[in-house]
């Protein structure tokens, strides 16, 4: 292959995810109502051509920068590529009848999807903190339209009010760590930093170097959900439409560990034992006060809020480990949590009704037996959300506490096990409310309606949740295959 | 006068931002507290490609600009649907999601 078309293969699934967005924009216009299904079509229609065109370039063997040193073409940027496409894929599905239902608009929601997608795509594969800025902010921008997206919903609003400012000031913060790793090195490249810093060890101590990193932690922190930075993360769970709810506790949170990722180990591979010592700090916080805050909360999504706190502290426990066990734990984890969580969330949106209304634990009572094709997946998700046996969720922590254990991390594996024993509790509440309490009396009860397209996408979460549960080997040896190329 | 002097002056302005989004409780200036945040940040940049000799600040200020501008016109959007329906734009008023 040419280097000139080599450029080309390497991007082509962002190329044509845009293309497709763009398209969107200028068709929707001019669709009447009934026909306004058409733009989520396209919208999935381009998510499955970039998957294909995904898998029809892969480059297993060699880790090529390509577009003028701009971006990865490795198996890493491949894999996480696929992770992002599922993701907008299944949130398209789910997103299918609850637009219908909340009356919103269908061609502004697919092409905002498309676009985070970019974002997230960009923030995987970039190889230069300039391309990562952008890849942030297109999925922020993005992910900020999508929660204020009931423009008439005061709570929607304000959650889209609250998210931007924070997130605001956190890619301010980020840049400004940026500007000063910039001003140490010359240069944004990873591989160009990388080369300065592994010249010397005299750099660790330095002032600008350490403000650089604490503030480049800072930005990502943000992104997913890390605990000093995780207040913005229950408000607008909760705020937001559910669908996009399900979409911003997997979407952004992938992609900034999968930057993260890339930025610890091919930028700061020397600098190490001083981001460990902050990120041993922050995962337990991270840990702690998510499965705590967890266990008070009367609605649903607000839990699940919560969850996604403790969820991204487990993850740190793989950067922590910093070996090929722990990345390509953290990977595997990534694909578990993206079944179990938009599953979950999928669920709620069908369960809640027009308007949102039935969201909180006690509209669960009693519909256990009611709807069983909805209540089982629910009760899958929960339990490998809590990581029981048998499922994705108890694969991941299993391969992520491990990692830690064997780097000697002892009194964090520990913690980290009574967190998730914590967890089992609020999971359980809802599943115990869902088929042991009989329904109150009085009042509305859940009424449910769903597409089968809702349904199907429902299913796929709980089989791969299952199977992923019990045959892990292969996508955990395609992570493995993945983080060899971070250089670790 | 030495180039570090303007990266004083960024860190002042950095400090300024910072604090204008942590005390002011009008999203609009809360909005401009961040802008002045990137500015900040811009100056840094050209500061250092300066030193450096080389223009990689200079492009990313170029990027920096850009995205300031798409993102206040999200905000503004965002603080427009609010005003809508409450007819303040006081952030403190703003608060139906807790705990």
């Amino acid at each position: 292959m040419s280097t000139k078309s080599l450029i080309y293969v390497s991007f082509l699934p962002e190329i044509i995810l845009g293309a497709f967005a763009l398209l969107i924009m200028c068709v929707d216009p001019f669709l009447k109502k009934r026909e306004k299904v058409f733009s989520t079509i396209i919208s999935i229609f381009a998510i499955v051509v970039a998957f294909i065109s995904n898998l029809l370039f892969l480059s297993r063997d060699a880790s090529l920068i390509t577009f003028n040193g701009m971006i990865y073409f490795d198996f890493y940027s491949n894999l996480l590529r696929g992770l992002f496409l599922l993701i907008g894929f299944l949130v398209s599905l789910f997103a299918f009848k609850y637009i219908e239902r909340e009356d919103l608009f269908p061609g502004e929601f697919s092409s905002l999807l498309l676009f985070a997608l970019i974002g997230m795509d960009l923030m995987a594969i970039s190889a230069n903190l300039i391309m990562t800025f952008i890849g942030l902010e297109i999925l922020s921008m993005s992910t900020y339209i999508l929660a204020g997206f009931k423009r008439k919903n005061l709570k929607s609003n304000e959650s889209a009010l609250k998210y931007f400012i924070l997130g605001g000031v956190s890619s301010a913060i980020l840049l400004y760590g940026i500007s000063f790793l910039y001003g140490f090195t010359g240069t944004l490249s990873y591989r160009g930093i990388a080369n300065v810093l592994s010249k010397g060890s005299g750099f660790i101590g330095s002032p600008l170097l350490f403000l650089g990193m604490g503030m480049i932690l800072v930005g990502f922190g943000f992104k997913i959900a890390l605990a000093p930075f995780h207040v913005w993360t229950p408000d607008v769970y909760e705020g937001a439409p559910t669908v996009v709810s399900g979409f911003m506790s997997v979407g952004p949170k992938a992609a900034g560990y999968a930057a993260l990722l890339r930025i610890v180990f091919q930028i700061f591979p020397f600098t190490l034992p001083l981001w460990r010592e902050l990120f041993v700090y922050s995962a337990i916080l991270t840990m702690l006060i998510g499965n705590l805050g967890a266990i008070i909360q009367k609605n649903v999504k607000r839990l699940l809020g919560y969850s996604s706190i403790a969820h991204a502290g487990y993850m740190l426990l793989g950067i922590i480990a910093a070996d090929v066990m722990g990345m390509s734990g953290i990977i595997f984890y990534l694909f578990a949590y993206l079944f179990m969580n938009l599953g979950a969330f999928g669920v709620i949106s069908i369960f809640e009704g027009k308007g949102e209304k039935f969201v909180t634990i006690d509209d669960y009572r009693g519909i256990g037996f009611k709807y069983p094709q909805l209540t089982f997946p629910l009760s899958i998700f929960l339990l490998s959300l809590a990581g029981i046996p048998l499922t994705a969720g108890f694969v991941g922590k299993f391969v992520l506490f491990g990692a830690a254990l064997m780097e000697n991390h002892m009194g964090l594996v520990l913690i980290a096990i009574l967190a998730s024993l914590i967890s089992v509790y609020y999971y359980l509440k809802v599943i115990v409310y869902m088929f042991m309490k009989s329904p109150i009396i009085e009042g509305e009860e859940i009424e449910v309606r769903y597409s089968g397209v809702a349904l199907f996408s429902v299913l796929v979460c709980a089989f791969f949740v299952l199977y992923l549960g019990l045959f892990p080997s292969y996508l955990l040896n395609l992570s493995k295959e993945a983080v060899v190329f971070l250089g670790i | 006068m030495s180039l570090y002097n303007f990266l004083y002056l960024s860190s002042i302005i950095f400090t300024l931002g910072v604090i204008g989004v942590l005390v002011r409780r009008n999203v609009l200036i809360v909005l401009m507290s961040i802008e002045l945040m990137l500015n900040a940040v811009n100056l840094n940049l050209i500061v250092f490609s300066k030193l450096w000799g080389n223009v990689v600040g200079q492009v990313f200020t170029v990027f920096v600009i850009t995205v300031a501008a798409a993102e206040t016109a999200v905000g503004l959007a965002i603080v427009v649907a609010i005003y809508r329906h409450k007819d303040t734009v006081n952030i403190d008023e703003v608060n139906i999601l807790k705990w």
